[in-house]
């Protein structure tokens, strides 16, 4: 790990730093309303039915927002991975494994972009 | 003249389960593992809202088994790993993010009471207009 040579160090900490702020500002409201606020009772089905997830789709800033709030996290995630696999003593692998972790988040990026664009 | 030898790398030698021996290893561990679960949640979401390309029935179907007790316990744990990275956060945001006004600083507990209340905010005005 020489992070002096690596000049595209500063920009997956930045990667990582921004899906920090969305994984705690957005995921746990909207964890809590895609997952347990119908089963507790709390939401009617029918709001997370598929003519209302449909309707939602076409407002283009809710695509926007659900851009930021998956692919974020992503990053955020790839980045403590790496580390924690450092801390718990795995050294590199012939690929390394900056290229792995951050290689999935783009995959991850390239995916949910197709999806949101092209496919809904 | 001797020839010189590239030093060999030097690798201290860690017991995989450290992070077990201290309690504040231990919450560290859970928030680095936190990500682990956002990323598993926002992306069965991403998966559930593809499956509209579907049609309704595929749809309507998937909704209903994310409904079954593992699901339901899987939303739980990560909802609660959630709260906790957002806790921690905040915390580490205090520190990060000084506000000095002229000579003088904001106690650091400020930044983080007005980021809780920033999270109040968002997450109420996302639920507003979720159920409205």
């Amino acid at each position: 790990m020489n992070y002096q040579k690596n000049k595209t160090e500063p920009f997956w900490w930045g990667m990582f730093s921004a899906g920090g702020v969305i994984a705690a500002l957005l995921v746990p409201v909207t964890l809590f309303l895609d997952g347990l606020a119908v089963p507790l009772g709390l939401m009617d089905e029918g709001m997370v039915s598929y003519e209302r997830w449909q309707a939602l789709m076409s407002v283009p800033w809710i695509k926007l927002y659900l851009f930021v709030l998956v692919v974020l996290p992503l990053y955020h995630a790839a980045h403590r991975i790496r580390f924690s696999l450092y801390e718990l003593g795995m050294r590199e692998f012939r690929i390394s494994m900056d290229v792995i972790c951050y290689g999935a988040a783009v995959v991850g990026t390239l995916a949910v972009g197709y999806v949101l664009v092209k496919v809904l | 003249m001797s020839e010189r030898r590239e030093p060999r790398s030097f690798y201290p030698t860690i017991s995989p389960t450290w992070w077990l021996k201290k309690r504040s290893y231990f919450m560290f561990m859970m928030r680095e593992l936190s990500s682990v679960f956002v990323a598993a949640f926002v992306l069965l979401f991403m998966y559930e809202l593809f499956l509209l390309s579907k049609g309704p029935e595929t749809f309507n179907l998937f909704q209903e088994s994310l409904r079954r007790p593992l699901f339901l316990l899987f939303y739980a744990i990560a909802l609660i790993f959630a709260i906790y990275h957002t806790i921690t956060w905040f915390g580490v945001l205090s520190r990060i993010q000084v506000v000095r006004i002229g000579s003088w600083t904001l106690p650091p507990i400020f930044v983080t009471l007005s980021a809780f209340g920033a999270w109040f905010a968002i997450s109420a005005a996302v639920a507003w207009y979720f159920v409205k």
